[in-house]
């Protein structure tokens, strides 16, 4: 992730089982689109986005972000589970898909889960339910249950998002909340680097001046 | 086009199938000594053993729609979505027609298809077979509910004079503008020669378009039948019942130069299964093959949800693969499943779907998988497919250096933007460039050299895709260039580039000093493998 002035370039990577929707939810926040037979996703496809984020503290100053996405759309076959560490290396966020309508796919969350936080460093992961606008006649995975396990695991402040890439809902507010955590983050990280930074000049002059008078004595 | 001259044997006459309407009966007959071959298996495994009830409405529905055509102007037209979710969406039209059909007293004005004929006629026999297939009605239906449509008229002739008869006719002709056209119409008005379901937006009716192929696509097309005939000059007919292939070529260095010209498409079933069949390696023979295919279908297996979901995103606009649950996409699952049953060290890996499904355009459901099955262990591809995917990874190796040799500034600067093949060339390797890599006429060329050359034909195309399009990849970032590579490659829609691009990707193959270079780098490649296997370790 790299910063100029106030743009963002930043990595994220789409993952979850097969058949949950992701290639569909990409396609529904790029490009507007949605097809109920869009080919799968072979090895993993890339997209890039550009967005806005209005009003986020930098510097003690309200600004504007310019973020540019770059969107790793992957396979969820099982078998091109072994490429994945390709595609979320480096990656700031991550969305972990599942499919309302199958439990087992929200299992599978878990596994990601655990992956990510083993083999990257700190990624935002995010957890997102698809096919919202199938909740009434198959929904399997009880919002609450998501909530509590997305809270457990994640940290409370993280929430549980439902989309539906049919009818749109949600779709926006996922990729706008991913983007300004994004980019509060690269802000915290900026501030917190910009403190230690501060404290290693003080250590490093503290330092300076021991030597000096270590210098003196001889 | 010119496949009924030479195509003999059992290939039986189109015409008789779309011109003969009167003969409902015999044009049935014809399309079922048609699928004979093709529906031996007793049982499709499904649990629906495929009876002669359904084969004979494979020769149905072909009656139908040509007697639909004729009484276009009775048929009141709804609108009926083309790319519904309710899988009786094309039923509607059918059995309108069927209705009409039957009611038909009068002389009806004709719906001018000179353009859906066109489109029919480039198409070859099995697809055009097929479509009405797909597209047909899957219920089993008396066939004697359909009333020839040419008899009933002589019916109501007998009450007037032909004068009057012959201002009607011309009347009908003269008609403007025609009336409603039939949803059957609607449908293969939009398609291109390939069968791809082109024009107008893909979900409605509204603003439905008719498909118009481009200018120069006529001139192609006559090319490809000047050079059909050549093609007729080189092949001898036989009939080895061990292969089941009804021509033999001769591979010299004719052979080869006018397959990289592009095999003609009616003789590219043909030429792919010769090609496949012929020389040197171990298989069980295809009679083999053909014989443990229902066997393989009765095993259930574990892939099959992964196929499931496959098969449904596979060519979904390709008319035969239209249908949820039509004929073709029930032959892709099978072929599929049979696959994963044969070969379980490979199972079912995504991109095979689309591999079948190009098959299936051109054989029956067994020939597809003998010929899936031979090609994938002929040329190592399964190596390809399996958990680790470790030929793939040997492959990237080999072409990266090949790039080199041809285009080291390419490679830095691929190397620069941080853009490796597994960002963007699995999935050129694993549906074999096709299902939207290349446009399809493109990838059936590739295709093509596949056929002839193996695994090593993949890697060159790659290599020399690179090459083709690298003034646009040099001249871009990152971004743009993995965008660029991830979408289908713009060639264009004359077989110009395909000429240029295929020369390049024949220097590679042919030039010795390529073929020497892959195998030296193919050693190097595995003379750094730990252990001996390539699988991905991350």
């Amino acid at each position: 992730m790299s910063m100029h002035g106030s743009s963002l370039e930043a990595k994220l990577v789409i993952l979850g089982s097969q058949g949950v929707g992701k290639t569909s939810l990409v396609m529904r926040y790029v490009q507007n689109t949605f097809s109920p037979h869009s080919a799968s996703t072979i090895g993993a496809s890339f997209l890039t986005q550009r967005m806005q984020v209005f009003g986020v503290i930098r510097r003690g100053y309200v600004d504007d972000c310019r973020v540019v996405l770059q969107i790793w759309d992957t396979a969820g076959q099982e078998r091109f589970r072994s490429m994945a560490p390709m595609y979320y290396r480096g990656a700031n966020a991550a969305i972990l898909v599942y499919d309302i309508t199958s439990e087992q796919s929200f299992q599978d969350i878990s596994s990601w889960v655990e992956e990510l936080q083993r083999n990257t460093g700190d990624i935002d992961i995010h957890v997102v339910g698809s096919k919202l606008d199938l909740a009434e006649k198959s929904r399997e995975v009880p919002q609450e249950r998501a909530q509590a396990y997305v809270r457990n695991t994640l940290g409370s402040l993280h929430d549980v998002h439902e989309v539906s890439a049919k009818d749109a809902t949600g779709v926006d507010e996922l990729f706008h909340d991913v983007t300004r955590s994004l980019v509060e983050r690269t802000y915290e990280i900026e501030r917190t680097r910009r403190e230690r930074q501060a404290g290693d000049v003080q250590l490093r002059d503290g330092r300076q001046e021991a030597s000096d008078q270590a210098c003196c004595n001889v | 086009m010119a496949e009924s001259e030479y195509k003999g044997g059992d290939h039986c006459n189109d015409k008789q199938v779309c011109d003969h309407v009167s003969d409902g009966e015999t044009s049935e007959a014809v399309s079922i000594r048609a699928v004979g071959r093709s529906s031996q298996d007793g049982a499709n495994g499904i649990g629906e053993p495929r009876s002669l009830v359904q084969q004979t409405t494979t020769g149905t529905p072909a009656a139908v729609e040509v007697a639909a055509k004729r009484v276009s102007g009775l048929v009141a037209t709804q609108a009926v979505p083309l790319q519904g979710e309710h899988v009786d969406t094309t039923k509607a039209p059918l059995d309108d027609a069927d209705q009409a059909s039957c009611n038909d007293q009068s002389v009806l004005p004709r719906q001018n298809s000179t353009n859906h004929r066109r489109h029919r006629s480039s198409m070859s026999r099995r697809q055009q077979q097929r479509r009405s297939s797909t597209t047909g009605d899957q219920r089993p239906r008396a066939s004697g509910m359909l009333v020839p449509p040419r008899a009933s008229l002589a019916r109501t002739h007998s009450a007037r004079s032909d004068d009057m008869l012959d201002v009607e006719v011309r009347a009908s002709y003269e008609m403007q503008p025609v009336p409603a056209v039939t949803d059957v119409e609607r449908i293969y008005s939009r398609l291109d020669r390939y069968g791809f379901i082109r024009g107008g937006n893909d979900d409605g009716n509204a603003d439905w378009v008719a498909f118009v192929p481009p200018k120069h696509d006529k001139k192609e097309e006559a090319l490809e039948c000047r050079r059909s005939m050549k093609w007729v000059k080189m092949a001898t007919k036989r009939w080895n019942r061990s292969t089941f292939s009804t021509y033999a070529f001769n591979i010299n260095a004719k052979f080869v130069l006018r397959t990289y010209k592009g095999i003609p498409d009616c003789w590219r079933a043909e030429a792919w299964h010769y090609l496949i069949s012929t020389g040197d390696f171990q298989m069980p023979t295809e009679e083999e093959l053909i014989k443990e295919y229902p066997t393989l279908l009765s095993i259930q297996s574990t892939h099959e949800r992964q196929i499931d979901l496959d098969v449904e995103r596979t060519m979904g606009s390709h008319i035969m693969f239209h249908q949820r649950f039509g004929a073709g996409q029930r032959q892709m699952f099978n072929v599929l499943r049979a696959y994963a049953n044969a070969d379980e060290a490979v199972g079912y890996c995504q991109g095979m779907s689309t591999v079948s499904a190009i098959l299936l355009l051109y054989y029956s459901e067994e020939m597809a998988y003998v010929i899936m099955r031979t090609l994938f262990c002929r040329h190592g591809l399964d190596q390809m497919f399996k958990p680790g995917f470790p030929a793939l990874l040997e492959a990237f190796y080999v072409q990266r250096n090949l790039l080199e040799m041809c285009s080291p500034g390419l490679v830095r600067h691929m190397d620069n933007i941080g853009l490796a093949p597994e960002m963007y060339a699995i999935r050129w390797y694993c549906t074999l460039f096709s299902n939207g890599a290349l446009p399809h006429r493109t990838a059936l060329r590739v295709w093509d050299i596949l056929m002839l050359r193996g695994f090593d034909a993949l890697i060159c195309v790659a290599t020399g895709l690179l090459i083709h399009f690298q003034e646009r990849i040099l001249a871009s970032g990152f971004e743009a260039a993995a965008q660029f590579l991830a979408s289908t490659l713009p060639f264009g829609s004359n077989a110009d580039d395909d000429a240029l691009f295929l020369g390049i990707v024949r220097r590679l193959l042919e030039r010795r000093k390529y073929g020497e270079a892959r195998e030296s780098f193919r050693e190097q490649y595995r003379a750094t493998l730990p252990a001996g296997d390539g699988t991905m370790a991350i």
